[in-house]
């Protein structure tokens, strides 16, 4: 089993997968960061009206992120950033619900999906995907920085 | 080698998309930009309803009582809930938002852009109300109330509804 899941063609199609959902996600809040910040802000739980900056700053980390896992290029630190983004992601879905939200996830998948178990469930296949790149033991197909 | 930890690359990502997004931000054109904090809306004041004062593009909230006022005042609301809980009971003349384009043909043959609506969902810390605002904002109405009561206070005080 740990040998599968250490293979790099395995690892290489995982990065490809996460990297690019990422950059996806990013897309339109990066076009239209008002209503990002407005589905950040339904959370209730961003204080100061810092749900601006946020919607500002996240999409790109998102991107960065995303064309890091694709080409190979601190691979380290993205799959660590993904993972990290998806837990933030993940205790806000999860908040939102436990106080009954009915609310949009903003998500920046598909327009208008609402938080729910399933959200949840997503992302923390995504965050063990995240976990399985950091933790690969080879670092191949990877430009920078060059270890092997 | 400086980038040599997950922590540290990971730092630099952040570092870079501060940086960038900030960038891109302030120096976009296509209106787009956000302030970095963002303006909390602002409540109604008693004597500024009905009197145009509102001025283009702003947003504002308002109590029950405010909202009971323009209610008799007969001005338009628009119930941003689900179809089912309209249904199930709304504000009398209310209209609901589940069909965004069919609410704005309804609303250009009842009354002009900048004519006072008042949009209202749940209440308590539900967010459709704000949303609904800031879209019909982008459809060029500027004369926009959020009731942020909504529906759960109007029931509650025993007013008025409409099934």
């Amino acid at each position: 089993m740990k040998i599968v899941f250490q293979n790099p063609i395995l690892i290489l199609m995982i990065r490809l997968f996460l990297g690019g959902l990422f950059i996806y996600a990013s897309l339109d809040k990066i076009t239209d960061p008002q209503s990002f910040s407005r589905d950040i802000s339904n959370y209730h739980i961003i204080p100061f009206g810092l749900e601006n900056s946020m919607a500002v700053i996240l999409p790109w980390l998102e991107l960065f992120i995303g064309l890091g896992l694709i080409l190979g290029c601190l691979v380290d630190g993205a799959a660590l950033v993904s993972m990290s983004l998806l837990v933030i992601f993940i205790v806000a879905i999860g908040s939102a619900i436990l106080r009954g939200y009915n609310i949009e996830c903003g998500c920046g998948l598909k327009e208008g999906e609402v938080v729910g178990t399933q959200k949840l469930l997503e992302n923390t296949i995504l965050f063990l995907l995240g976990f399985l790149i950091l933790r690969r033991s080879k670092k191949k197909y990877e430009i920078f920085p060059n270890t092997d | 080698m400086i980038f040599d930890t997950p922590l540290k690359q990971g730092g630099l990502f952040l570092i870079i998309s501060v940086f960038v997004g900030s960038l891109f931000n302030s120096l976009r054109t296509d209106f787009n930009s956000i302030p970095m904090i963002a303006i909390e809306i602002e409540q109604a004041t008693g004597e500024i309803l009905l009197e145009k004062e509102s001025g283009p593009n702003e947003i504002r909230s308002i109590t029950t009582d405010q909202a009971l006022l323009l209610y008799k005042e007969g001005i338009l609301f628009v119930d941003a809930r689900d179809i089912e809980e309209y249904e199930e009971g709304h504000i009398p003349g209310a209209i609901s938002s589940e069909d965004f384009m069919e609410l704005t043909f309804h609303i250009e043959e009842v009354q002009s852009k900048s004519a006072p609506i008042v949009t209202y969902c749940g209440g308590g810390e539900c967010a459709k109300s704000e949303d609904l605002a800031f879209d019909l904002q982008a459809t060029g109405y500027n004369q926009i109330y959020i009731y942020l009561g909504g529906w759960m206070e109007w029931e509650n005080k025993g007013f008025e509804i409409e099934k």
